[in-house]
């Protein structure tokens, strides 16, 4: 009799802790139709990871004409906890199975002490845990299996959060807090997003050594934490990616001694030798510009691993730039040969698009271009004489990359607000949270910086300079600021820079 | 013998007047496909399913239709037989689900190449183009180079200004040039984005970019053979329709 208690006791406790089944710790933002989606570490910072089906396809979230959102079976079921139970055996508790059977495909899934069984094809109704009755099947696209998301979720234990204006769906497994990682608008937290160069606001085009720590908050000093000086700074969650004095590319982790010579090999694990003009990660992938010619060389992109290496280029490119719009990542870059022909690349793709920009005779606006910067519906380039351009658009360059250019909206600043020559810029940078396009020159023995907004449309000095402003770095931390750091006299500064109806001040003052 | 000379003259002018305004009833269906897919998420009204089209194939070649390309309506006679299968705005799907059927099948399509989309991703690459152009089986046709993008209202406001109807003509002439690029030879035929025209627009691609055909998507057939030199309406293929009630359509409008 004891020995029954004792097993029925045991029995019990078995079926509680299967129906409490813990999942891993498992989150997931993502967006339809994109192969990538941002996880967090266990250093609870963000990097982006490929979504790969199991035979190792680049695969991505479907979204179906009943807005139900689909991800690959194994996928989704790893994700939330479950283990694939082999064919021919009971299921145990935590499992799921794709089995092909006499009869039909049907996908298993053990869970919560239920089992549920549906065969390919054929719909089915679920609460998706907000109340709301969904319908959705699992489906063979392309020999790969998908199932609805917010299904895995509601048997799991899981939630997905839907954030209607990025198009991002999180999904957060059973044991995770929401609250931890997503903000009111269902959209990632902000402190949990330092894997972005877009806060560093194109820092490969500065020397700045500066870099925005992953508390969001602090800007600091690689220089400090580096044997040699280091430029071309940027970040994968708390894993820093610069280059050395010599431009070879190194990696370190954000405040640790480990700095080290970041290796690449191709596809077929030959070894890579780099020596790079400018680096960026961005989209768990690091760009640079392999140093071959002066400033220019071959466009490149690999792993964060320094694997997969590969040139996106045979031809020879300078001032590669990052550009995020629309959560959706952008490079640019200029062709050496032309030096009148910049390329826009959709990091979501990798389609590359040669930007048309002409007058109404349809004669290239663009010409000897030195260095430029891309904004929303603004176009800002120095040519080899120096000359600062704007160009004014009707869209954005990620919309239309053939525009015509009105001739009021082509804009050649000779002089300052001063009315001083403008033809010694020393610094170009782009603020691309509040579009404002930054300069600093040199002019009739003073420097200043000056700044340009679509709403002023005209050049405002921001501040003068005893001495040389010869370069300008920005960041935007958690706080909503702009840091302006500024190299003047060989040293830096820093403000705070606030935006007030197109006009931009020094918080601090 | 003046007389005479004007009676004949007269006759001659009949006889003239009579071959010219004489147009041939041929009743050719411009079907309209977009896309061709085999995920069944993405089916939807202007997606459809490659058994769909594959028993749209197999249905017309077995009551005896004529697949045809638009470059052959001028010397199309008789109105019963021939049908055009077109698609619009060139996905790389018509390559790689719909080539295949047109080659199992010895049917032809046309097919309408946005310019600014050759080689991007989901659209058709040079090669396919170039593969399928020289296949005889596929038509290729000019969708404009980015006209695709604004809104058809503000198209069409383009359209009714003479000013951006030149920029309208750069924008197909570019287009062109690219597929010549690409096949060697200038498209015949194209698809106005939206089905949206106007009279001057449709006046200039006939005359200064020697097209010889223009589909628009009103809904309809091309009855005669004078259609041919007008933009021609198309009957839209849509998901779940089977090939018998596309069939069914096409009858109502004969």
């Amino acid at each position: 009799m004891k020995f029954k208690i004792a097993a029925v006791i045991f029995l019990l406790g078995l079926c509680v802790s299967g129906i409490h089944a813990m999942a891993k710790d498992a989150f997931l933002c993502m967006r339809p139709e994109e192969n990538v989606a941002v996880t967090i570490d266990e250093n609870k910072n963000c990097v982006f990871t490929e979504m790969r089906a199991s035979n190792g396809a680049l695969v991505s979230p479907q979204l179906s004409k009943e807005g139900v959102t689909y991800l690959p079976l194994r996928y989704i079921c790893e994700a939330a906890g479950l283990t694939e139970a082999p064919a021919g055996v009971d299921m145990p508790e935590g499992s799921f199975r794709y089995n092909p059977l006499p009869d039909g495909q049907y996908v298993e899934i053990r869970s919560g002490g239920q089992y549920y069984v549906h065969k390919l094809g054929d719909y089915f109704s679920y609460d998706d845990g907000s109340g709301v009755i969904k319908t959705g099947r699992a489906v063979n696209v392309d020999g790969t299996v998908y199932i609805p998301m917010g299904y895995i979720a509601k048997l799991t234990n899981g939630q997905v959060f839907y954030n209607d204006k990025w198009k991002k769906i999180s999904f957060l497994s059973g044991s995770l807090n929401h609250d931890d990682y997503l903000d009111a608008e269902n959209d990632l937290r902000f402190d949990r997003r330092m894997y972005m160069e877009y806060e560093f606001y194109s820092n490969n085009l500065t020397g700045s050594t500066m870099y925005l720590a992953t508390d969001g908050l602090d800007i600091r000093d690689l220089k400090d934490e580096t044997a040699q000086k280091p430029r071309s700074i940027s970040r994968s969650g708390n894993r820093l990616y610069y280059l050395n004095e010599a431009g070879t590319v190194m990696t370190k982790t954000e405040r640790q001694p480990d700095e080290a010579v970041m290796q690449f090999y191709d596809e077929n694990g030959n070894g890579a030798s780099i020596n790079a003009v400018t680096v960026f990660v961005c989209r768990n992938k690091i760009y640079g510009i392999q140093a071959e010619s002066g400033n220019s060389g071959r466009l490149f992109q690999a792993n964060l691993d320094g694997t997969q290496f590969v040139y996106l280029t045979n031809d020879y490119v300078y001032n590669l730039i990052m550009r995020k719009r629309d959560e959706v990542y952008y490079l640019y870059y200029c062709e050496a040969a032309t030096k009148a022909t910049i390329h826009m690349i959709d990091t979501r793709t990798m389609d590359n698009y040669t930007i048309e920009l002409t007058n109404y005779s349809h004669v290239n606006v663009l010409d000897k271009i030195k260095q430029f910067v891309v904004g929303d519906r603004i176009v800002a380039t120095i040519d080899e004489a120096g000359t600062l351009r704007v160009f004014r658009l009707d869209d954005c360059l990620e919309d239309f990359e053939i525009q015509r250019v009105w001739d009021e909206n082509y804009l050649t600043f000779w002089t300052t607000p001063e009315g001083y020559e403008l033809n010694n810029i020393t610094a170009m940078n782009f603020d691309y949270t509040n579009n404002v396009l930054y300069i600093s020159a040199t002019t009739e023995g003073f420097s200043a910086s000056y700044y340009y907004t679509l709403q002023n449309n005209c050049l405002k000095r921001l501040e003068t300079s005893d001495y040389p402003i010869t370069d300008v770095a920005l960041f935007k931390n958690l706080g909503d600021w702009t840091f302006h750091v500024k190299i003047v006299n060989g040293g830096w500064q820093m403000n705070h820079l606030a935006y007030y109806d197109g006009n931009v001040v020094f918080e601090d003052e | 013998m003046k007389k005479i000379i004007s009676f004949l003259s007269v006759i001659a002018a009949m006889i003239i007047i009579g071959t010219v305004s004489y147009a041939a009833t041929i009743n050719v269906p411009i079907l309209c496909y977009h896309s061709v897919s085999t995920n069944p998420l993405a089916l939807e009204n202007y997606t459809i399913s490659k058994s769909e089209f594959e028993d749209d194939v197999r249905y017309f070649k077995n009551k005896g239709y004529n697949l045809i390309t638009p470059v052959e309506l001028p010397y199309v006679s008789g109105d019963y037989g021939n049908i055009i299968l077109s698609f619009d705005d060139g996905y790389e799907d018509f390559y790689k689900n719909v080539f295949p059927i047109l080659k199992e099948y010895n049917a032809k399509a046309v097919v309408y190449v946005i310019g600014s989309k050759i080689d991007k991703t989901n659209y058709l690459k040079s090669w396919q183009i170039k593969e399928m152009d020289q296949s005889g089986l596929v038509e290729i046709g000019n969708h404009t180079d980015i006209l695709h993008s604004p809104p058809k209202d503000v198209l069409i406001s383009w359209y009714n200004d003479s000013f951006m109807l030149n920029e309208a003509i750069y924008d197909i002439g570019k287009c062109n040039q690219r597929l010549y690029d690409i096949i060697g030879h200038y498209p015949q035929s194209i698809s106005y984005p939206y089905g949206a025209y106007s009279e001057s627009l449709e006046r200039l691609v006939k005359d200064e970019l020697m097209f010889l055909t223009s589909v628009t998507t009103k809904h309809g057939i091309v009855t005669s053979s004078s259609d041919v030199y007008s933009p021609m309406n198309r009957i839209y293929r849509i998901h779940g329709d089977t090939p018998k009630v596309v069939e069914q359509r096409i009858y109502n409008l004969k």
